[in-house]
Parts: C-alpha cells; sequence; structure tokens
C-alpha cells in the first residue's frame, strides 16, 4: 500500500496549482472573511479536499492504467482501502490548516467571534469533517463504479437526490423539531451519533466499493 | 509448470475466445495472431484482469483472482495498451516500483533506463511511442519475475531498440525456472527468441508448433493448377488459389522436394505459415 500512497502522492503534485489557489483563496478569507470567512474557508476546503481525494482514482484511470495497476503486488481490496486511507489524509490535510487558519484569524487579525459563533465553533469543525468523510464514503464507489465522466454525472444526480430527499424528510418531519432535537442533545450526544452515522457511511461504502472492485474488468 | 490454460472460454459479444495454452519453467512461447484474434483477451486471463466465462487458468500454482502479493511479485508485465501515470517521472515510478516490488533493483532500473536514453526526469506523457515501450519492458524485467507476460512488447521499437529488448530477455532466460509468455506483430522477432508458437485466429488456437519445425520442415508450394491437380496431398495442411496456379502449406517441406521436382518449394516462416492458415482453405 506503501506504494499506492506514493503514487498518489506523486500525481497529486501534478495538482500543485490548483492546491495553491485553494490555500490562497483559504488564506485570503481567513484574513479579511471575518466570522463568515472562517465558517466559508472549513466547507470549502473540506469540498475541495473530497474532490482532489477523489481525483487520484481519475488519474489511476486514465489512459486505461488500472489495467496495469492492477497486475502489480496488491489486492483489488487494498487498492480500495488506499483509496479510502489516501482521502482520509488529505481531508486530515484540510481539516488542520482550516482550523490554524481560523486560530491564526482569531488570534492575529482580532476577528471577535461572537458568543453564538464559539459556541457553535466545534460543531462547525466537526460537522464539517463528518460532512467531508461522508462526501467520500459516496464519491469513492460512485467513481470506481462509474469513472470518471460518468461519475460526474452520477454525483451530480445523487447530490441533487441528496436534496430531494432531504426536503422531502424537513416536510415530513418538520425543520423545528430537527432544530429542537439538536438544541436539545449535549455535545457528547451529538459527537457520539455522528460519529457512528459517519462509522457507518463508510463501513457501508468500503465494502461496496471492494465488491465493485473485484466485480470489475479491466 | 508456470502457466495453464485449459478449455478457456469468454464471450465479448460476437467474439468468443476458446482456446488452450501452457508454458514451462525454461520456455520462451510466442503467441500470433491478427489484430483482434484474441491475444490481448488471453493475456487478460492470466493476469486476472478479466474473468473466464469456463474453464480453467494457473498460474504459478495459482487461479489468477486469489493471487497473494507474494506471487504476483513474481509476474512481470507488459500490456501494450495500459502502463503507469503518465504524469510521473521515471524517477517517481521507479521509486513506486521499489516499494511496490520486494527485489525490485532501483538502480539498476535507473541505469539501464539511462542507457536506452530515458530522461529520468521527465513526465512519461512526454515520452515518444518507442520510449513508453522501452520502459514497460525495463519494469518488466527489473523487479527480477519468474514469469514474464509481454503484449507486444516491441511495438512502436526501432530495429536496434528491439535488438536489445530481446537481449535482455535472453539474459532474462539464463536463469532457471523462468519463463516467458509473448505476443507480437514482428515474426522476426519471435522466431528467433521463442521456442514453441501458439497462432490464434478469431478466438481459437490454430496452430501450437515448435518455432525449429515450423522453420526447418514447414514448406510454402507454389505451382500451376495442373500440378495442383496431380499433386500428392497427403501432407498438405492447407490451399490457396493463386494468380499462377495454387500455393500450398505443408509440414513434411522434404517430401515434396524429393517428391515433386516440378513444384517451387520454399522454407517458411511464421508470416507465411499465419497467412496461409488463416487465408486458406484447410484440409
Amino acid at each position: 500500500m506503501k506504494a499506492l500512497f506514493l503514487k498518489d502522492l506523486y500525481t497529486l503534485k501534478t495538482s500543485k496549482a490548483l492546491l495553491l489557489v485553494i490555500v490562497g483563496v483559504a488564506v485570503f478569507m481567513a484574513i479579511w472573511g471575518g466570522e463568515e470567512g472562517v465558517s466559508f474557508i472549513t466547507s470549502y476546503v473540506m469540498v475541495l479536499c473530497a474532490v482532489v481525494a477523489v481525483n487520484a482514482m481519475n488519474y489511476d484511470e486514465m489512459d486505461n492504467g488500472y489495467a496495469f495497476l492492477m497486475t502489480m503486488p496488491f489486492s483489488r481490496r487494498q487498492y480500495v482501502l488506499e483509496k479510502y486511507l489516501f482521502g482520509f489524509a488529505v481531508g486530515c490535510f484540510g481539516w488542520i490548516l482550516t482550523m490554524l487558519l481560523g486560530a491564526v484569524a482569531a488570534s492575529g487579525f482580532g476577528i471577535r467571534e461572537s458568543q453564538e459563533f464559539s459556541g457553535i465553533r466545534w460543531l462547525l469543525y466537526g460537522g464539517t469533517f463528518a460532512a467531508f468523510l461522508v462526501l467520500q464514503a459516496v464519491m469513492i464507489p460512485v467513481q470506481l463504479k462509474f469513472g470518471g465522466q460518468k461519475g460526474k454525472i452520477a454525483m451530480l444526480a445523487i447530490i441533487a437526490a441528496g436534496f430531494g430527499i432531504t426536503a422531502l424528510l424537513t416536510k415530513v418531519t418538520g425543520m423545528e423539531n430537527l432544530a429542537e432535537l439538536l438544541a436539545g442533545a449535549t455535545k457528547t450526544q451529538l459527537s457520539v451519533s455522528g460519529f457512528v452515522i459517519v462509522a457507518a457511511c463508510l463501513i457501508v461504502s468500503f465494502l461496496c466499493s471492494v465488491k465493485i472492485m473485484e466485480r470489475r474488468e479491466f | 509448470m508456470l502457466v495453464t490454460l485449459e478449455n478457456a472460454k469468454k464471450s465479448y459479444g460476437s467474439f468468443t475466445l476458446d482456446c488452450a495454452l501452457s508454458l514451462e519453467e525454461g520456455q520462451i512461447t510466442g503467441i500470433v495472431g491478427q489484430n483482434g484474434a484474441g491475444k490481448s483477451t488471453m493475456f487478460k486471463a492470466l493476469l486476472g484482469l478479466i474473468r473466464l466465462d469456463s474453464g480453467t487458468v494457473q498460474v504459478l500454482g495459482s487461479h489468477p483472482e486469489n493471487m497473494t502479493a507474494q506471487e504476483k511479485n513474481r509476474i512481470g508485465a507488459v500490456l501494450a495498451d495500459s502502463g503507469f501515470s503518465v504524469y510521473m517521472t521515471v524517477k517517481q515510478i521507479a521509486s513506486v516500483m521499489a516499494a511496490a516490488y520486494e527485489s525490485f533493483d532501483e538502480s539498476g532500473f535507473l541505469s539501464r533506463c539511462q542507457a536506452f536514453q530515458l530522461p529520468l526526469d521527465q513526465k512519461t506523457k512526454e515520452f515518444s511511442t518507442g520510449m513508453k515501450a522501452k520502459l514497460k519492458v525495463i519494469l518488466a524485467l527489473s523487479h527480477n519475475a519468474d514469469l514474464l507476460i509481454l503484449d507486444e512488447p516491441t511495438a512502436g521499437l526501432d530495429v536496434m531498440a528491439r535488438d536489445e529488448i530481446l537481449d535482455m530477455l535472453r539474459d532474462y532466460m539464463e536463469t532457471e525456472g523462468r519463463g516467458i509468455l509473448i505476443s507480437s506483430h514482428i515474426s522476426s522477432d519471435l522466431e528467433g527468441l521463442c521456442d514453441d508458437i501458439y497462432m490464434i485466429h478469431e478466438g481459437r488456437v490454430i496452430l501450437h508448433e515448435d518455432t525449429d519445425v515450423i522453420l526447418s520442415d514447414y514448406g510454402l508450394l507454389k505451382m500451376s493448377e495442373e500440378e495442383f491437380a496431380a499433386l500428392d496431398k497427403t501432407y498438405v495442411l492447407c490451399e490457396k488459389k493463386e494468380s499462377y496456379g495454387y500455393s500450398c502449406l505443408t509440414k513434411e517441406r522434404q517430401f515434396y522436394q524429393e517428391n515433386a521436382p516440378s513444384v517451387i518449394v520454399e522454407k517458411c516462416g511464421i508470416d507465411q505459415v499465419q497467412i496461409m492458415l488463416i487465408g486458406g482453405k484447410r484440409k
């Protein structure tokens, strides 16, 4: 798996320019964005990290690269596992960057956080990382199943379906009920339930991805 | 036995691969056939890239789908239409290979690349077809594999580079217990390298013969229509109508040289055998 990790790092280097733009925009927003800027950075960086991580699979697929890759000494399961671990590593990097920039913005530029924001900061950071992991859990099997071009269309369809289901659920359950539920829950309850949901998503996603990869022919 | 393929069947629409093949240790086996004959399909089945509809396949004693990393370490592959990511340099590829394969000889690999004038710090995206072909073969030879599965490894190479690659393959075989399965459209490469040849046409093996026998015993008979009518066809494998009369393929060139003095008897190589078996009418 070390070889796969190294390969993905090398191909990530080709996205140097994109990564610099991501960091540049994040730094700009940290300095001048205020409180809203910190929220923006967190979601912006994490979404783009998800895209960058999944992009590594596009490079593997290019020029029928999968065929040669699958002759190398690792199993398809190991290949899939490495994709999740690589994505996790990229996400961690992005998460640490957003927290550092948030801290720099608060202390270095005297951005005064409102009490409300201070109270939910942990929810913002934890929630965006959890959302990143869920995004990875959806994107990786879609990418493995449909490939680069079709995968993008499939992702748009899934996101649209996700919005549709969310809208339906909030209509059925009522937005107020959900807000009350979240407000009534303690930090521990929210953290544990969030962890369980994300872990379940990742496990199901991993098992699907392994199945997809093991069935694929090159 | 390094490789066995028995009653292997795989269908893609109207095309069906239906063949058997084996490769013993110490042997170099060549596969020839037209484009779309099934050579790459066969190789993909051996490498576990596709699943057969029926039949058995064993590579180094295991089914390709069940191979462990240690077993895969022992195989070097060259695929005609696939390779490493073109966004990596040779040095980066070397470090990935060193991490992947236990016995990867990184310094030897880089020296060979330099000997073949492959720039080490340039992305392979900018390589010519020939340079990419050389890189693929050097990669396959650089991790002490016991089995090489090479799908058109010399395609796109000039005659000097092909000669050097073939010499590397001969040197590779000097170690006991190794074997090579190689496909190529360049029959002269296979004639000088392979111990035996499988000829594939429309997914089926139409000939399996020792290379020496093809070159020494097979012959092409050329004759007029009258001579063809009078010819003893016991040893004729196939015949083909020509503008001058008929041409026939035989496995007993000596017989016709002695018994049909009026007939033109020529030595033939893999190309002529292939042309006759595919284009001619079989007995």
